[in-house]
């Protein structure tokens, strides 16, 4: 991913915001009271992949799939889904025919999407 | 006593009632006596359908397969239509799927009678199973113990007779580790031998189905009915499965056996490098010969491990929002949704990794972590090609310690990532990697003993796991039931 | 050469525009799913698993989008990787149209890149370069509705979208429009998309920046969303130039944001900062192994890839000398190239054929709202039709009806001909009788062009074109009537 090395940050992973920004980008809210937990859990993890920077990894190709594999395409036919009483009673967010969501309200939140 | 017929093997069951000698009415009666009696204390699964009276009718109406109306326990984290499906979190509490795994599908199409969900640590993150949101497993052999885990639940089951065989799943060793720690076989398939379509993802690179049996030719046969191309699953792969019962029981004269050689030092249990040592000795004599195998640090491969396996996991688990499926919760804001609900029902050693993961996977960090794991991953497989050029397997300990105590290391993450050392790094190499009985300690804890092979190629290890088993009488051993602990020594 | 626009402090810059433009493809199933793809059918029915993202559910790729992908790398002149390698990749954020909160889409490695469009602008052709073509994968439907919740409808989430991302290589918003009309003219014409912007199957979004003349470093940017139609696109960039031309003017500097098209009130609007890049986490999809495009669906793209209109438009201009706007007209009609080539190639002239295509027949197509496909006639039989009238053998008038019947029947031109007995009449013995009964009938007319109304003839001429249905020579009509006239006024 050519441009995601954004260089190395200096931020010490422990940091409490690095762990509030974390908690942010994975929609997960975190009390107050645990962020400090958090950030010296992933302060210790963090500091046991240090040894990983140590080995030299020049000239070896990072693994995407680990035995070779063709691409399965399959023909453009169309096959039958789920019931719509099937795939919506699961959810317990149905109205009628729809799931139904609280609207945005922070602009923020409403994504940069691809469509 | 009528709970004995749980203990036997598939084909042993299987002969019995095909010889008319036996009909699965009775062996789901001694799977229910063995769960009435143990049960209550070692908490197996999360649910089972002992009582319910649909399953005991469903045996009339069982397809005719090689598991006609065998009992087996079915880990939480593989779909089956109708029956509840949650994964041991509270994300997913109530989620009925609608739709049954391949995997499933195989089971049931052969006739197998699915008695119950087996406990599992949360999504799979857990050596242990003491991380479920329905309460901890504990080990038949010491309820004092874990079962190990992620799949404990099923290896509980299978050791306490309340199934006949279960299904698990390995990720970092998931399948392996809790087979060893109850006395039982547990499989490691190559990577994309079986299906993950229904199994919900953890990490989507690592992640296989396994059988946990009470030997191995039951192994070979669970693992010859779910394994297979599925065009459903764009990972699965296309490569022959053999007549693994075919090669069962030739033996490994013509073998070469690799042991390895690690760098834990005291951190392998005394009485395990003892036993390695006994088993180095049966393969020396038994085989073509033995060489010491170095595969390099595999601590590397631990920190390449925890760091692709909560990378992926953090992707596979952003869908658990409370919208499509699971508990939600009442709220103007759409973000409060996210958050709390996401809060709510992950348990912490799920969050700690999606937070790692997170971490992991973004820009800045993504070539230092995810990068350099990918890159380690590369690096192991190709020591283990090498390896495999002098070697038709290697043979090592499951773990390196006998089952924990429960609660003993639960608040120490690192702790518990260490006890992965031996089973991670097939899962990096996608290679095969099957964990038979290889004794027990001074206090009859269980010792496992894996073997590990080239990809593809299941027939060699299980048939280098007959040779030993047949060797050594471990599996017709049984822990004692509760009842029976309170009275004797 | 760059076009300059003058801010009020007397500087001139000029304008950097990209367009990103998502079209959704004409497949039948979804991409990773063979639920329908289908817009309008009741909500939440074609759905599945895979869709839904229900745990323990799989991509697997629709081939048919894949082929359509590579025939639009082909057809927009794109160059593949070394081995035609592509990768699908995850992209990352939570929102509740986004059943898994991550796309699959691709990043690092798209289908092809470095392509091109060429447009006429002005005078001169122009080469907008293309920076990228991959698939990926569209949102669900999400209704806002009055009570502050929102419904969504999972029928469109995971249809196929091909993405076009440009290079910022448009000059004007004029250009910008010629852009997008070509691109949709070529995803339709292979049949890619129906390129439909009201039915949402062709979306665009804008990249503006204005820089100092003749300057080579970029500006700040302004995004904009939410365009609706080629004029809101056309109109919303040159509200941008005038409102970046303002802020530099005062000698203040742009701040880059998001910005929507407001319609009704003919501007943009702020919608949010983009201070920070997104953090989406992109990484390789481990759930679809390496694309390697296929020497055989290479083959099988290209079959189907057709000129687009500006290499038709040129080629009408080369083969045929054919003024600009001409050819302009003939291959702006989809499939009109094809067919002003098939009937030149089966001898029509292509004088001639010009003429009548873009007249008489352009003409009728526009009245019945029909394309050329839609017809019966083929070039071979418009040839033949054009022989006709060169060689005099049928009417002005006759000719344009029977244009008309051959486009709904599709009979040969020359046996209409035969069967109907439509052969113009040119014989002065057919043709004296009738005019001497429309002067009989007419003794105004000799008066009126005794006085010297020579249009009095007119009249007399078309009465005979009425007696004989048409049939009649107007030409000859008229000669021999005017002779008539003379002579009677002699």
């Amino acid at each position: 991913m050519a441009d995601a090395n954004k260089g190395q940050p200096d931020i010490d992973p422990s940091d409490e915001k690095l762990v509030k920004d974390i908690a942010a980008l994975a929609r997960i809210e975190i009390e107050p009271g645990e962020v400090q937990m958090y950030a010296s859990q992933m302060r210790a993890i963090l500091d046991y992949f240090e040894d990983l920077k140590q080995i030299d990894l020049s000239g070896i190709d990072p693994t995407v799939q680990i035995h070779p594999l063709g691409l399965t395409l399959e023909p453009d036919e169309i096959e039958p889904g789920l019931p719509v009483n099937a795939a919506l009673n699961i959810s317990l967010r149905r109205r009628g025919n729809l799931l139904c969501v609280p609207r945005i309200v922070n602009p923020e939140e409403e994504a940069d999407a691809g469509a | 006593m009528h709970s004995d017929l749980a203990y036997k093997t598939i084909h042993e069951l299987w002969d019995l009632m095909n010889n008319g000698l036996l009909d699965p009415q009775d062996i789901l009666e001694s799977c229910r006596e063995n769960n009435a009696l143990w049960e209550p204390e070692i908490h197996a699964f999360r649910e089972h359908y002992f009582s319910d009276v649909n399953v005991k009718a469903s045996l009339q109406f069982l397809p005719s397969g090689f598991l006609g109306g065998i009992p087996f326990a079915h880990k939480d984290n593989i779909s089956a239509k109708g029956f509840g499906t949650y994964c041991c979190s509270k994300i997913l509490d109530g989620y009925v799927p609608p739709y049954d795994a391949h995997a499933t599908e195989l089971l049931l199409a052969a006739g197998g009678l699915m008695i119950g969900r087996s406990n599992m640590d949360e999504f799979g993150m857990g050596s242990s199973t003491e991380f479920s949101a329905f309460g901890p497993t504990r080990n038949p052999w010491d309820t004092s113990k874990v079962p190990g885990g992620s799949s404990g639940g099923s290896a509980a089951a299978v050791a306490s007779g309340q199934a006949v065989f279960a299904t698990g799943t390995d990720t970092g060793g998931s399948v392996r580790q809790p087979a060893a720690f109850c006395n039982l076989v547990g499989l490691r398939p190559t990577y994309g031998r079986v299906s993950r379509y229904g199994l919900v993802a953890f990490a989507s690179s690592l992640d296989q189905i396994g059988p946990i049996c009470r030997d191995v030719h039951d192994c070979a046969l669970v693992f010859s009915i779910i394994a297979g191309h599925d065009p459903r699953d764009s990972t699965s792969n296309p490569t022959l499965l053999p007549d693994l019962l075919e090669t069962l029981d030739d033996g490994i004269e013509d073998l070469t056996v690799g042991f390895l050689v690690d760098d834990l030092g005291d951190a392998v249990d005394a009485e395990i490098r003892e036993k390695m040592d006994e088993w180095v000795g049966f393969f020396s004599v038994k085989s073509k010969g033995v060489l010491p195998i170095d595969l390099g640090s595999l601590k590397y491969a631990l920190s390449g491990y925890y760091i692709i396996a909560p990378s992926e996991a953090s992707s596979n688990l952003a869908r658990f929002d409370g919208i499509r499926y699971g508990p939600t919760i009442e709220t103007d804001d759409l973000g409060e949704l996210y958050k709390t609900t996401r809060a709510g029902g992950f348990g912490p050693e799920v969050k700690r990794r999606i937070m790692i993961g997170t971490f992991a996977l973004s820009s800045g960090y993504y070539d230092a972590y995810y990068l350099r794991a990918q890159k380690i991953r590369t690096r192991l497989k190709a020591k283990f090609d090498e390896a495999f050029k002098e070697v038709d397997i290697i043979i090592c300990p499951t773990s390196p310690e006998p089952p924990f105590p429960l609660a003993s290391k639960v608040d120490d993450p690192l702790k518990m990532y260490a006890s992965d050392y031996y089973v991670i790094p097939q899962a990096l190499a996608g290679v095969p990697a099957l964990s038979i009985p290889g004794g027990f300690t001074k206090n009859g804890l269980p010792i496992g003993l894996q073997i590990t092979g080239r990809a593809f190629d299941e027939a060699t290890i299980l048939r280098a796991g007959k040779a030993f088993e047949r060797e050594h009488d471990y599996i017709s051993k049984r822990p004692k039931p509760p009842a029976d602990k309170g009275g004797e020594n | 050469m760059p076009i300059a626009f003058k801010a009020a402090n007397g500087r001139e810059y000029e304008a950097v525009i990209g367009m990103e433009v998502h079209a959704e493809l004409l497949t039948r199933s979804k991409m990773y799913c063979r639920c329908k793809s289908c817009f309008g059918d009741p909500p939440n029915t074609n759905v599945c698993p895979v869709c839904l993202a229900l745990p323990g559910s799989l991509p697997v790729v629709n081939r048919f989008a894949m082929l359509l992908g590579t025939r639009t790398a082909l057809a927009l002149h794109c160059n593949f990787a070394d081995k035609r390698f592509a990768q699908f990749a995850r992209k990352h954020y939570f929102y509740p149209d986004l059943p898994k909160n991550y796309q699959i889409t691709m990043y690092a490695y798209p289908i092809a890149t470095d392509g091109f469009i060429e447009i006429w602008s002005g005078d001169a052709a122009r080469r907008i370069g293309i920076e990228r073509v991959h698939l990926e994968e569209d949102t669900a439907k999400l209704f806002h509705e009055a009570d502050g919740t929102s419904s969504i409808d999972f029928n469109r989430a995971g249809i196929p979208l091909i993405e076009i991302v440009s290079k910022p290589e448009i000059a004007t918003p004029e250009e910008a429009k010629l852009y997008l009309k070509e691109l949709r003219d070529i995803l339709r014409r292979n049949g890619v998309s129906d390129g439909n912007m009201e039915e949402g199957s062709f979306r665009c979004e804008a990249n503006i920046s204005l820089r100092p003349l003749g300057s080579e470093k970029f500006g700040v940017k302004s995004e904009i969303k939410n365009l609706n139609s080629f004029a809101a696109v056309e109109k919303a960039l040159n509200c941008e130039i005038e409102r970046h031309l303002v802020i530099y003017g005062r000698g203040e500097e742009v701040r880059p944001d998001t910005r929507g098209w407001d319609d009704a009130k003919g501007d943009t609007f702020h919608m949010r900062y983009k201070e920070k890049a997104d953090e989406y986490r992109y990484f390789p999809e481990p759930d679809i192994p390496d694309v390697y495009i296929s020497y055989k669906m290479l083959t099988e793209a290209k079959e189907g890839v057709v000129l687009s209109p500006f290499e038709e438009k040129q080629k009408l201009m080369t083969e045929y000398r054919l003024d600009y706007h001409t050819a302009n007209i003939i291959a702006g009609r989809e499939g009109g190239a094809a067919f002003f080539g098939k009937a030149c190639a089966a001898g029509a002239d292509p004088v001639e054929a010009m003429k009548w295509m873009t007249g008489e027949f352009f003409a009728f197509l526009n009245e019945e709202n029909l394309e050329i496909g839609a017809t019966k006639i083929d070039g071979a039989n418009f040839a033949e039709f054009l022989g006709l009238v060169a060689e005099g053998v049928i009417s002005g008038p006759v000719a344009k009806e029977l244009l008309r019947e051959i486009s709904g029947t599709g009979e040969k031109a020359e046996s209409l001909v035969e069967r109907k007995g439509l052969k113009q009449v040119s014989d002065d013995d057919a043709l004296m009788p009738l005019i001497k009964e429309a002067i009989a009938g007419n003794p105004k007319a000799i008066a009126a062009f005794k006085a010297g109304k020579m249009q009095a003839a007119q009249a007399l001429v078309g009465q005979v074109m009425k007696a004989t249905d048409g049939k009649a020579n107007p030409k000859r009509v008229s000669e021999l009537v005017r002779e008539f006239l003379e002579k009677e006024v002699e």
